[in-house]
């Protein structure tokens, strides 16, 4: 298999990965060759661990760490973890304050699905910038082979990987959630430490 | 081996391409540059309503691509008049927040609450309540809100349609004191006409901390005419800017203060002799009563020294009937102390003896703008329940429609509640003990709250059910009364943020299909909506384009004296309906339920400017105005601080026979030796609002769960802490 496909197969596996936990996802992550296709596809070697839980356990580890219904639950929106707006012309007190829903990654994630024309193809109850989304955006991406759009889309939706780590390893050090979202934002961070921008990517299209 | 079974992959999206998108509108940055200098094309203007209070402000809404964008009053709307306050524009941040509910939500028997289907929670709902009517009868179901235009509605409906009597609403806790005060009296509650008054007596009601926009321009515009103004309060509120005289009363004895001043008028024979003789009824009984209540003996009861009584009653007086004392909501007698609603049937009458009823400058009763209604023909209503109102029988004299909510917590605990819900309102904090209301509403079978936010009363729930914000939804059409009435629609201005949400009336429409009496629920909110504004000779088109439209031909005629809605239709200075009821038939002075004595306080609360109830506490930046300026403190009077060794800042404790609380405290000179003050909008306790859970300490905790005898209310300042030092 090519390596782009691998990777879209990682992301594929990603974004299930930061929904409630199934039957199918459990069984990817209990089969013996796991961690090597997941280190060879990201290129990056996984953190030591802790044992594989059960997957009534993991669905109470997912429940506690990323539930609306859990208390302190953790977001996986991107607008959460940035400013509202940049856009100046705002005239709200909270503008360009953090932690809120439906911030300028959400329109923009929006405007890219339902320009592609995907926005009937996931499920409405997700928000156009949750984490789930964006990745499998990013995996239609490699799957089309379209490079510098997915470079783009990693390097500016994906860019908030080091908060969300950090927000697991407040609530729980020895998640495995926690171990493989910094495998994540491993991958993720070899395209955005280039703080990739479309006038960059015309310059070199190759970080 | 990676990629699992996708239950949602885009690579099946066979017509999707991403070559319809250019690289340009990949890169966010350009993207954002280029569609926000778009700006005039894609800026909408939609005219809506506030929630950020009870006011319910006019506003306008700017939306930039669906998202909000700014935010301004309604020129048109009475209550904004153009402005809108601060809690108006910082609540409106509740849209993005991410700690509000998402999805319907049930209790688990490990205490955890698990996301559920509409369906499920609708068919659970529905299956236990009607198990409950058939064994318990439809009297032990109630239902409590803070009404809002679509509740009023809907929530009121479907009770009805279950057969139960027993609607609340949260004014148990806010002017219900007051009200019954004023209604067996005068006959319903007037507004001060404050912009043509001379002379403004304001009794705990502070206009710069509960703030309406019309309300602060009508006294600026007092003052620039030369009003004189009157605080009475045992703090000097943040309206003390505008006034020429703090009266730091001893709380709790305002009924003393009211009735010498009423002893002054008769006295010297400085009353409306020619109103009296017209429209009032008991008035020698009444100068029977007040003729023991001299201003020497009030002096002893309030503080306030008796020359300063004799002299603002004697200007009062000369200035009728452009003076008044201003009406209040809870203020110092909306539901504080045993003795508030005596206070409120005192000060409705010493206005009346100013003869200033209908006035330039005094009490006017307002234009109602007369909605219509649903045609009965074409959608029936249900049967009004053959059973009393819970707690009509203990409280007859309190407002009916509104009853008395801390009932259903009593019950609940003698065993004959068995279900209630809970909308829009969060009773649990804020209508009573805390720990009493958790305990009962955990006796009950089926608890149901329906809110925006994981309050405290949603935490003692079996069902949680999320509505949208305030303003990603349609509501039903409202009036506001007042000089000129007005008809007003808040409408939806962004899209959902959270799709899994519904609005109210969706909900208690669904409900009432799964509780089997959804032949009661077959119209929608458009259905009602037109009919609202149907006699107005007003279209829904224009509403919507308007949000706000003053109802020219529904003014309020001023200087001609109406019959009053009392049994006599008179201003009742001595009241049969009291009597019936127990109580005197004329007011008389009732002293506090409760004194401080020995080094111990009064523990008093109040609003602050940029806070309501408590649901605000969790708006970030709200809470940041809290914190940048320590407003969660206590006050404390400076020299009673001495005496105990506490200086500014120092954590105390407060110590009640209910609880026990730790708090920064606030040294001032501006405050009675008598009483300690806490803001009425802090200590949450619901570990789901992050912002909000831990600032603070909420009153509440310490009020007993009692009931003002005559209106049923919360009494929430009749309790007695003692204060001290945590390291002391």
């Amino acid at each position: 298999m090519p390596d782009h496909m691998k990777q879209r197969d990682l992301l594929l596996f990603y974004a299930e990965l930061y929904k409630p936990p199934g039957d199918a996802v459990y069984e990817v992550i209990s089969h013996p060759d796991f961690r090597t296709e997941l280190e060879q596809a990201s290129g990056a070697a996984l953190n030591d661990c802790c044992d594989l839980p059960s997957l009534s356990s993991l669905k109470e580890e997912f429940r506690s760490l990323f539930s609306s219904s859990s208390q302190n639950g953790i977001s996986l929106i991107e607008s959460f973890y940035k400013p509202w707006t940049t856009d100046q012309t705002a005239a709200l007190p909270f503008a360009q304050s953090k932690g809120m829903m439906m911030g300028d990654p959400a329109w923009h994630m929006r405007y890219l699905l339902e320009e592609i024309g995907l926005n009937s193809s996931y499920d409405p109850m997700f928000y156009p910038d949750h984490i789930s989304v964006i990745l499998e955006l990013a995996a239609f991406l490699l799957e089309e082979q379209e490079t510098d759009k997915f470079t783009l889309l990693v390097s500016q939706h994906l860019n908030w990987l080091d908060d969300l780590v950090e927000a697991i390893r407040k609530q729980k050090k020895d998640s495995l959630y926690l171990k493989l979202t910094e495998l994540l934002n491993k991958f993720v961070n070899e395209f955005t430490i280039c703080n990739q921008s479309f006038d960059r990517l015309k310059e070199d299209s190759v970080c | 081996m990676l990629k699992p079974v996708s239950r949602r992959s885009f690579i099946k999206a066979s017509a999707a391409t991403a070559a319809a998108v250019s690289l340009t509108s990949f890169d966010m940055h350009s993207w954002m540059a280029s569609a926000s200098a778009d700006e005039k094309a894609a800026i909408s203007k939609i005219p809506t309503t506030c929630n950020g209070c009870s006011s319910q402000c006019g506003m306008i809404a700017y939306t930039k691509n669906g998202r909000l964008w700014k935010l301004e009053g309604h020129p048109d709307h009475p209550r904004s008049k153009g402005t809108l306050c601060a809690r108006g524009h910082g609540y409106a941040t509740l849209i993005y927040s991410k700690e509000r509910l998402e999805q319907p939500m049930k209790r688990m028997e490990n205490g955890k609450y698990e996301p559920i289907s509409w369906e499920q929670a609708f068919k659970e709902i529905g299956d236990k309540l009607k198990e409950i009517i058939k064994e318990h009868g439809p009297e032990s179901v109630a239902l409590v809100q803070d009404p809002r235009p679509t509740g009023n509605v809907y929530a009121t409906r479907f009770i009805k349609a279950l057969g139960s009597p027993n609607y609340y609403t949260h004014h148990v806790a806010c002017n219900n004191s007051r009200d019954t005060g004023f209604n067996h009296t005068i006959g319903g509650v007037p507004s001060a006409d404050i912009a043509n008054s001379s002379y403004i007596m304001f009794i705990g009601r502070s206009y710069g901390d509960g703030i309406r926009p019309s309300s602060m321009s009508a006294l600026a515009q007092a003052k620039e005419n030369g009003a004189k103004v009157i605080i009475v309060d045992p703090r000097k509120n943040n309206t003390s800017p505008f006034a020429d005289q703090w009266l730091p009363i001893r709380p709790g004895t305002d009924l003393a203060l009211v009735l010498a001043m009423a002893h002054i008028l008769i006295e010297k024979d400085l009353y409306d002799a020619g109103f009296i003789e017209d429209h009032a009824t008991g008035f020698e009984e009444f100068k029977k009563e007040v003729k023991q209540y001299t201003p020497e003996w009030a002096e002893k009861v309030t503080g306030i020294d008796a020359q300063t009584i004799k002299t603002i009653a004697t200007d009062m007086a000369q200035l009728k009937p452009k003076a008044v004392i201003e009406q209040s909501w809870r203020g110092a007698f909306g539901c504080n102390y045993k003795n508030s609603t005596e206070t409120g049937r005192a000060v409705a009458l010493f206005n009346a003896m100013l003869g200033n009823i209908q006035q330039e400058g005094g009490y006017i009763f307002g234009a109602s703008a007369g909605l219509g209604d649903l045609d009965p023909d074409q959608f029936p209503a249900p049967q009004e329940p053959d059973a009393v109102k819970d707690g009509e029988e203990d409280f007859p004299l309190a407002p009916r429609g509104r009853g008395v909510a801390n009932i259903v917590p009593l019950r609940a605990k003698e065993g004959k509640m068995k279900a209630a819900f809970y909308h829009h309102s969060n009773a649990a904090l804020g209508y009573g003990n805390p720990e009493y209301y958790k305990e009962a509403l955990n006796e009950m079978d089926l608890v149901v709250t329906i809110d925006v936010q994981m309050s405290e009363t949603a935490l003692l729930s079996h069902y949680v059910l999320p509505e949208p914000s305030y303003m990603e939804r349609d509501d039903a059409v409202d009036g506001v009364g007042g000089g000129t009435a007005a008809v007003v629609l808040r409408q939806k201005a962004v899209d959902r943020v959270h799709p899994n949400t519904k609005p109210a009336d969706e909900i208690f429409t669904e409900l009432a299909k799964a509780s089997g009496v959804g032949e009661y629920f077959t119209f929608t909110l458009e259905d009602y909506n037109k009919a609202a504004v149907e006699p107005l000779g007003i279209t829904m088109d224009e509403l919507r384009e308007k949000g706000s439209i003053p109802l020219e031909d529904k003014k309020a005629e001023i200087g001609t004296v109406p019959e009053f809605n009392t049994p006599s239709g008179k201003v009742e200075f001595a009241s049969q309906t009291f009597e019936d009821a127990g109580f005197n038939a004329v007011p008389t002075w009732i002293p506090p339920l409760v004194e401080p004595k020995n080094g111990s306080y009064r523990l008093t609360t109040g609003k602050q400017a940029i806070h309501s109830h408590t649901q605000t506490a969790n708006i970030p930046m709200l809470m940041q105005i809290t914190k940048d300026y320590d407003l969660e403190r206590l006050w404390m009077n400076r020299q009673e601080a001495k005496k105990k060794g506490i200086q500014d800042s120092d954590l105390v404790e407060v110590s009640s026979d209910s609880a026990s609380s730790t708090v920064k405290v606030k040294l001032t000179d501006r405050l009675h030796p008598e009483t300690v003050y806490i803001p009425s909008h802090y200590g949450i306790t619901s570990k789901y609002l992050t912002t909000a859970k831990g600032v603070g300490f909420s009153y509440m905790e310490h009020v007993p769960f009692h009931f003002q005898p005559m209106s049923g209310c919360s009494m929430i300042h009749e309790v007695i802490v003692d204060v001290r030092k945590v390291d002391a």
